[in-house]
């Protein structure tokens, strides 16, 4: 109930169809070593700005699908393009955003957040400075720039997972992926990063594929949504096309 | 409420434990001197008294061969434990890369491990002679061992999600060991130092006595020909204050960093 009543007051401007493909997937596939097929032939096309959410029962192939997309598995058949080019490797172009939060105890927040500024090479190379001032950029962002200075071990559940998405922002990526990133919080705190993450969709005009197991979460986010079963692809489209019970019926 | 709860405990501060053991020390000391310099209840060359002609404190008065010492043995623990480290970190990423590699040598290094230090040193005499190689021989061999073992299971051990996100960033090669690998694995590495340290250390004072240069141990053996308990015990405490120092530097670091990870601190 309540989460119908947001996602009307939430539901972003529709991105006109015609812009840019950010994310191209052709006949994708992927199979575990032992042969099990994760990922049947996957076709998707992602355009800049969008917000997607993919969900799907355990074992439904979204895991696998977040994996090839952050590079950390390498697919077995068709082609994978980010800002047409192959994605074949971790790379700054697509940050992921893990379950737990991950954060480094050995840094401070904004020490976090920095991090990977410290592997950009090249013309964007920032100095020290730069860094600091980008980190504290995208922790305003956030809300957190109080925080800066704190240990991660500080921070609460919701405030770790922010400075995650924070951190992985900060490479400015054109792909941001998260992996489940509010399922180890408690209800409130969930909703409330999510209203979070609209919002901070809306500001930065971030192109974000969101994977959860949640139904509701999902319906209430996405702009777009793929269900996935199986390693097949169930449901595609805008979200105002699913009910919950669509969503359920499809799935079980 | 709470409040005043809080203020009184912290006027009424709890005496630290060190004051403890100062405590414990004098009365140790104290004993010592009513039975010995007081009573006389033993003979000086069994247990020695602590101040006179015969005592323990002229040992560091009036024994140049024990200030002359004392430096020798530190710089030899200085090098002897600093190559061991270094050996024992470039052994231990070697072994972090392979899961047979570190079934194979680390049971080695485990079962050398488990070989009282002492043990080696005629081996190390047989194969360098009666002199300082000898004793680096058994330093080196008895300080890298814990540094292997710690380093390469730990970075083995790191965190996949610590690891995933690094790789995410941007990191990889060597600067995924610089800046995640190694500051993951840094807590259990500080405790492997710590142990590193001990068994450096009595791998030291047993080479030093059993071969024929000047140093802590030698000192042992000096005191055992010439039955002067007095500088066996002087050397004993001198022994054990060096490693103690060592020991609780080394341990406010590791819980420095633990603090700073957020990981359990052990009292």
């Amino acid at each position: 109930m309540i989460s119908t009543l947001l996602r009307s007051e939430a539901m972003p401007q529709a991105i006109p169809r015609n812009s840019e493909i950010i994310l191209e997937l052709k006949q994708v596939s992927y199979r575990y070593p032992s042969g099990k097929v994760a990922l049947e032939p996957l076709d998707l096309c992602i355009h800049r700005g969008e917000f997607l959410c993919v969900v799907g029962p355990s074992g439904s192939g979204k895991s696998t699908l977040l994996s090839l997309l952050a590079g950390f598995l390498k697919y077995q058949s068709g082609e994978l393009l980010l800002s047409g080019q192959r994605l074949t490797h971790p790379n700054m172009g697509q940050t992921l955003v893990q379950q737990e939060h991950a954060l480094f105890p050995w840094r401070t927040v904004l020490g976090n957040i920095e991090f990977g500024l410290e592997f950009v090479w090249g013309k964007k190379r920032l100095n020290k400075t730069e860094r600091k001032n980008k980190a504290l950029e995208v922790l305003r962002l956030v809300g957190l720039e109080e925080f800066a200075q704190r240990r991660v071990h500080e921070l609460s559940g919701g405030q770790r997972q922010r400075v995650s998405i924070a951190r992985a922002l900060a490479l400015d990526p054109e792909l941001l992926l998260l992996d489940e990133p509010f399922s180890a919080l408690d209800v409130s705190t969930r909703n409330k990063l999510g209203e979070e993450l609209l919002e901070l969709w809306r500001k930065t005009g971030k192109t974000i594929l969101f994977v959860t197991h949640n139904l509701d979460e999902a319906l209430h986010l996405g702009q777009q949504i793929l269900a996935l079963k199986e390693g097949k692809v169930a449901l595609e489209g805008p979200t105002e096309q699913f009910t919950l019970q669509d969503l359920q019926a499809m799935l079980e | 409420m709470q409040q005043t709860i809080g203020s009184e405990r912290q006027v009424k501060k709890p005496i630290a434990l060190w004051v403890w053991n100062l405590v414990g020390l004098f009365v140790f000391l104290g004993l010592w001197f009513v039975a010995t310099d007081v009573l006389k209840l033993y003979k000086p060359y069994v247990i020695p008294p602590i101040l006179g002609e015969q005592g323990i404190l002229i040992e560091f008065t009036d024994n140049p061969a024990m200030w002359k010492s004392i430096p020798q043995s530190i710089m030899r623990i200085a090098i002897g434990y600093g190559t061991a480290v270094v050996l024992g970190s470039i052994v231990g990423i070697i072994l972090s890369i392979s899961t047979g590699l570190r079934g194979i040598v680390g049971g080695w290094l485990t079962a050398i491990q488990s070989v009282p230090s002492i043990a080696f040193v005629p081996l190390a005499i047989l194969w360098f002679g009666l002199n300082e190689k000898a004793v680096y021989f058994v330093v080196i061999l008895e300080g890298f061992i814990p540094v292997a073992l710690a380093i390469s299971s730990s970075l083995a051990n790191v965190s996949p999600s610590l690891r995933i996100a690094g790789r995410t960033l941007g990191a990889k090669g060597l600067g995924l060991y610089l800046k995640v690998l190694f500051p993951a694995s840094l807590p259990n590495l500080t405790t492997a130092l710590r142990t590193s340290w001990s068994f450096a250390w009595r791998a030291l004072i047993g080479g030093e006595l059993l071969t024929s240069n000047q140093g802590i141990g030698q000192l042992l053996e000096t005191g055992r020909n010439t039955s002067n308990s007095a500088l066996v015990i002087a050397t004993i405490f001198v022994i054990g204050t060096l490693g103690i120092v060592m020991d609780s530097v080394m341990r406010s670091w590791e819980t420095t960093i633990r603090r700073n990870y957020g990981l359990e601190v052990n009292a």
